[in-house]
C-alpha cells in the first residue's frame, strides 16, 4: 500500500551531533589542561582522570588508572581516615567535601602531600563522585620550613634571654647547656665554641657538648695553631659561615679540614664565625654524625646571632671577672697599705718608746751611778779599814781586855759580814744598772757588729724578777760570730720572748736557750719553755698586731708584732712552735751580715 | 823619790759631795796624797793656778761647768797635768768624742772600782813626774848646752 516515509532534516541532529562532540572535546581538552588534578570514581573505583592527575600519581596514561580503587592513591596512614570519608559519600552522594589535607602515594610509592575537594555529579544519568586535587608538597615543606624556624627563633629568644640573667660564673654552664639545647633541638651529635687566644695564633675549643653516641675532643682540641685548618680559618675570618652537607663532597682545598672531619666519622658539618665588635673572636660549630643534616640559610643566620650571644656573654663576663680582679687588687692593695701603715705606725711608736726609754735609763743611770760610785767606794774603805782595824785588834788583844775583846770581836764579826752584804748589794745595783745601759745600747742607736750572747745575757739580768727561782735556766751558747745588727732592738727581741716564756710557765718550770751557726751565715737562737703553750687558733695570730690572749692589763698585744718586725728588719726569720700544755719553742734565724 | 811622788796634790772636783769624801776617805786610808776637793770647778780652777798640782779628777755632768769645759781650761792652766774625768753619764760614745778633743789622760766610769781607780791615779802620778823629769832634764841639757856655749866662746877668746 503505500510507504510513508518520513524524512527529517538531521543536518539539524547531524550538527548538533558534531555541535556536542566538539563541545565534548573542548571540555575534555580543557579539563585534561587544568593544574588541578580532577578524578571521576564511583563506589571507591576510578572512573575517570585527567591528564593533571595522571601526571601527579606518576601514571603513564589515564588508562592505568582507571578501574583501580582511589584508596591505592592515598598513602597507608591515612586510608582509614579516606575510607570514613569515602563512606559518607557512599550514604549522601551530593555531600560536599570541602578541602582537606592528606599525604598522597605515587605509583612508584613516593609520597606527597595533596589538598583535596569532592562533589557528587550526574553524569549519564548516574551519581558519580568528582574530587578535584592539588600538589601542595611545596607549601607543606615551607610551613613546615617556617615552623622549623619559628621554633628554632623562640629556641634561640630562650636563650638570649637566659643569658641576661646569668652571673659571670654561671655563663660557661650557660654556653654549655646552650649549646646542648641547640644541637637536641637540631638533631645534631656535637656542638661546641673556639675561642681565639690572646695572641690570635691558636684556638683553644672552650666549650662542649657532645650527643651520648659521640666521644668528647675537647681536650684534643687546645691550643691548636690557627693554620692548622686553612681553608676553614680563612673562611671563618672573613665573616663567612662554613656549611658542609657532604663531608666526602669537600672540595680538593680544604683536604685536612676533610682528613680531620672525617676522622671524627662527621657527615655534614656548620660552623659560623663569632665575632665581637667587629672582629673575629673564634667560632661556633655543629657536627652531624649519625647522619646527613641540612641547614638552610635562614637557620644558619639564625646559628650566627647564637655566637654572638656566646660571645657578648664571654665579653661579658671577661669584663666583670677583670673588674672583680682589679677590685680584688685594689682592696688587697688596701689592705696592704693599711697593714703597712699599721706596721711602721707600731715601729714609730716602738722606736720612740725605745728612743723615751732610753733616755730614761741614761738619766737614771747617771743619778744612780753617782751615789751608787759612792756606796760602792765606801763600802771598799770600810772592807779595808775592818780588815786593818781586825789586824790592830788582834795586835793588841791582852789577856786582862778579854770580855771587851769578846764584844769588840762580835762588833767586827758583824761588821765583816755586813761589809761583804753591801759588797754583793752594790754589786748586783751595778749589775742592773750596766744592763739597762747595755739593754737600752744608747751608745749603739746605729748598726754594729755585737756579741748576741751579751745581749742575752743583759736582757736575763733586767727579765730576772719574772724568773727568780721560779724558773730553772737552762744555757748552751754555742760559738758564734758578731751579728751586724741594731744591738738594742734585738735584745727587745729577747726580752719579749723570754718575759713570755716566763709569763707561760705558772709555778715552776725551764726556760731553755740555745745558741748556734747554721750554714755558716746565719745565727740560730732557740727559747724554749715547759710552760702551758700557745693554742693552733692562736698561734696563726701570734704576730698580728693588737692580738693577747693575756687579757686585758697584761698583754698590749703588740710584743710580738714589734720583734716580728724587727727581725723582718734584719732579715731574719722567727718561727713558733707550741703544743698546749707541752711548752713553746721560738726559733730565730739571722743573717751574720 | 818615792815619798815626794806619794806626796802628789791630787785635786778632785765633783758637784756631789758623798763622791768627794768616798774618794778623798779611800785614799786617805790607803796613799800619802794630799787630796783636795771642790764642789766648784771655778773654785778648782782658781786652786790650780795659784797651787802646784800633780793629778786632776772631774765628774762629767755638773750644773755649773761640764768637766770637760773644766778639764780645757785647766789644760790651758797647766798642760802637763794629766787629767782624768769620772763619769756616770751612759752616753759613752759622745763622753769618749770629748775626751778626744780635751785630751784627757783616762776615763772612768761611775761607778768605779777602788783598785782600778789607785792604779789609775798612779800611773797618772808617775807620767807627771816623768814629764817633770823630763822637763828638768831638758832644763839642765840647755843650761849644760848655754854653759858649753859661753866656754866655748871663752876657749875661742882665749886662742884669738
Amino acid at each position: 500500500k503505500g510507504a510513508v516515509a518520513v524524512f527529517s532534516d538531521i543536518t539539524k541532529i547531524k550538527e548538533d551531533q558534531e555541535a556536542l562532540q566538539e563541545s565534548e572535546e573542548r571540555f575534555r581538552s580543557l579539563i585534561d589542561a587544568t593544574f588541578e588534578g580532577i578524578i571521576v570514581y564511583d563506589k571507591g573505583i576510578i572512573m575517570d582522570a585527567n591528564n593533571s592527575a595522571v601526571r601527579l600519581f606518576g601514571y603513564e596514561n589515564p588508562s592505568i588508572m582507571t578501574g583501580r580503587s582511589i584508596l591505592e592513591l592515598v598513602a597507608e596512614e591515612v586510608v582509614d581516615d579516606i575510607k570514613e570519608k569515602v563512606g559518607r559519600v557512599t550514604k549522601d552522594p551530593d555531600v560536599e567535601i570541602g578541602a582537606f589535607e592528606t599525604t598522597a602515594v605515587k605509583e612508584n610509592g613516593e609520597k606527597f602531600y595533596v589538598e583535596v575537594y569532592g562533589r557528587g555529579l550526574m553524569q549519564q544519568g548516574k551519581r558519580v563522585r568528582v574530587i578535584a586535587f592539588r600538589d601542595i608538597t611545596e607549601r607543606k615543606r615551607a610551613e613546615k620550613e617556617l615552623k622549623y624556624r619559628l621554633e628554632f627563633e623562640n629556641l634561640i629568644t630562650t636563650i638570649s634571654s637566659r643569658f641576661i640573667n646569668l652571673s659571670p660564673d654561671e655563663i660557661d654552664e650557660g654556653i654549655h647547656s646552650a649549646l646542648g639545647n641547640i644541637a637536641e633541638f637540631a638533631n645534631v651529635d656535637r656542638s661546641y665554641v673556639f675561642l681565639l687566644s690572646q695572641a690570635g695564633s691558636a684556638v683553644d675549643c672552650t666549650h662542649e657538648w657532645c650527643a651520648e653516641c659521640v666521644k668528647p675532643t675537647i681536650d684534643q682540641c687546645q691550643k691548636m695553631p690557627a693554620d692548622t685548618f686553612p681553608w676553614l680559618y680563612e673562611k671563618l675570618m672573613h665573616d663567612e659561615s662554613v656549611y658542609i652537607p657532604s663531608v666526602p663532597d669537600m672540595p680538593p682545598e680544604a683536604a685536612s679540614e676533610r682528613e680531620q672531619f672525617e676522622s671524627e666519622n662527621i657527615q655534614s658539618v656548620v660552623i659560623v664565625p663569632m665575632r665581637a665588635r667587629g672582629r673575629f673572636k673564634g667560632f661556633l660549630g655543629f657536627d652531624s654524625v649519625k647522619e646527613k643534616k641540612e641547614w638552610s640559610d635562614d637557620i644558619i643566620i639564625l646559628l650566627k646571632i647564637v655566637g654572638e650571644i656566646f660571645v657578648n656573654a664571654l665579653a661579658h663576663k671577661n669584663f666583670l671577672e677583670e673588674l672583680n680582679k682589679a677590685n680584688e687588687d685594689l682592696e688587697k692593695k688596701v689592705e696592704e697599705r693599711t697593714r703597712e701603715l699599721k706596721d711602721k705606725h707600731i715601729m714609730l711608736i716602738n722606736s720612740e718608746k725605745m728612743a723615751s726609754l732610753g733616755q730614761l735609763v741614761a738619766g737614771v743611770a747617771h743619778e744612780i751611778n753617782t751615789p751608787l760610785g759612792a756606796l760602792k767606794s765606801n763600802n771598799d774603805v770600810f772592807i779595808r779599814s775592818t780588815v786593818k782595824i781586825k789586824a790592830k785588834l788582834d795586835e793588841l788583844r791582852k789577856e786582862e781586855f778579854k770580855e771587851e775583846f769578846v764584844i769588840l770581836d762580835k762588833m767586827y764579826n758583824s761588821i765583816d759580814k755586813l761589809n761583804d752584804i753591801n759588797k754583793t748589794a752594790a754589786e748586783r745595783i751595778t749589775n742592773i744598772v750596766s744592763s739597762l745601759r747595755k739593754f737600752a745600747r744608747l751608745d749603739e742607736a746605729e748598726k754594729d757588729t755585737v756579741d748576741i750572747h751579751e745581749g742575752i745575757e743583759s736582757t736575763l739580768t733586767l727579765v730576772h724578777h719574772e724568773y727568780k727561782n721560779r724558773i730553772t735556766l737552762h744555757k748552751e751558747f754555742g760559738n758564734i760570730p758578731y751579728v751586724n745588727c741594731f744591738p738594742n732592738q734585738l735584745n727587745q727581741v729577747f726580752m719579749n720572748i723570754l718575759i713570755n716564756a716566763g709569763q707561760a710557765i705558772e709555778d715552776k718550770g725551764d726556760v731553755f736557750i740555745k745558741t748556734s751557726i747554721v750554714d755558716k751565715e746565719k745565727v740560730e737562737v732557740i727559747i724554749e719553755d715547759n710552760g702551758k703553750g700557745i693554742r693552733k687558733e692562736d698561734l696563726k695570730n701570734i704576730f698580728n698586731p693588737g692580738f693577747t690572749t693575756k687579757g686585758v692589763g697584761v698583754g698590749t698585744g703588740l710584743g710580738l708584732s714589734i720583734v716580728y718586725q724587727i727581725i723582718k728588719d734584719h732579715n731574719g726569720k722567727i718561727e713558733i712552735d707550741s703544743e698546749v700544755g707541752i711548752g713553746t719553742s721560738v726559733r730565730i734565724l739571722l743573717p751574720v751580715k | 823619790m818615792e815619798n815626794t811622788e806619794s806626796k802628789g796634790t791630787i785635786v778632785i772636783v765633783d758637784d756631789e759631795e758623798m763622791v768627794l769624801t768616798s774618794i778623798n776617805s779611800f785614799l786617805d786610808l790607803e796613799t800619802e796624797y794630799n787630796v783636795v776637793s771642790f764642789t766648784s770647778a771655778k773654785e778648782a780652777l782658781v786652786f790650780i793656778e795659784k797651787n802646784d798640782t800633780d793629778l786632776i779628777i772631774s765628774d762629767y755632768l755638773m750644773p755649773e761647768m761640764d768637766g770637760i769645759s773644766f778639764l780645757a781650761e785647766a789644760k790651758l792652766i797647766k798642760p802637763e797635768v794629766p787629767r782624768i774625768i769620772l763619769t756616770g753619764y751612759a752616753d759613752k760614745e759622745n763622753a769618749i768624742k770629748a775626751i778626744n778633743e780635751v785630751g784627757l789622760f783616762q776615763y772612768i766610769e761611775k761607778p768605779w772600782n777602788n783598785d782600778d781607780l789607785l792604779l789609775i791615779i798612779r800611773n797618772g802620778l808617775e807620767k807627771h813626774t816623768l814629764v817633770k823629769k823630763l822637763q828638768k832634764k831638758i832644763l839642765e841639757i840647755n843650761s849644760a848646752y848655754s854653759d858649753l856655749d859661753t866656754m866655748h866662746k871663752e876657749i875661742l877668746k882665749a886662742f884669738v
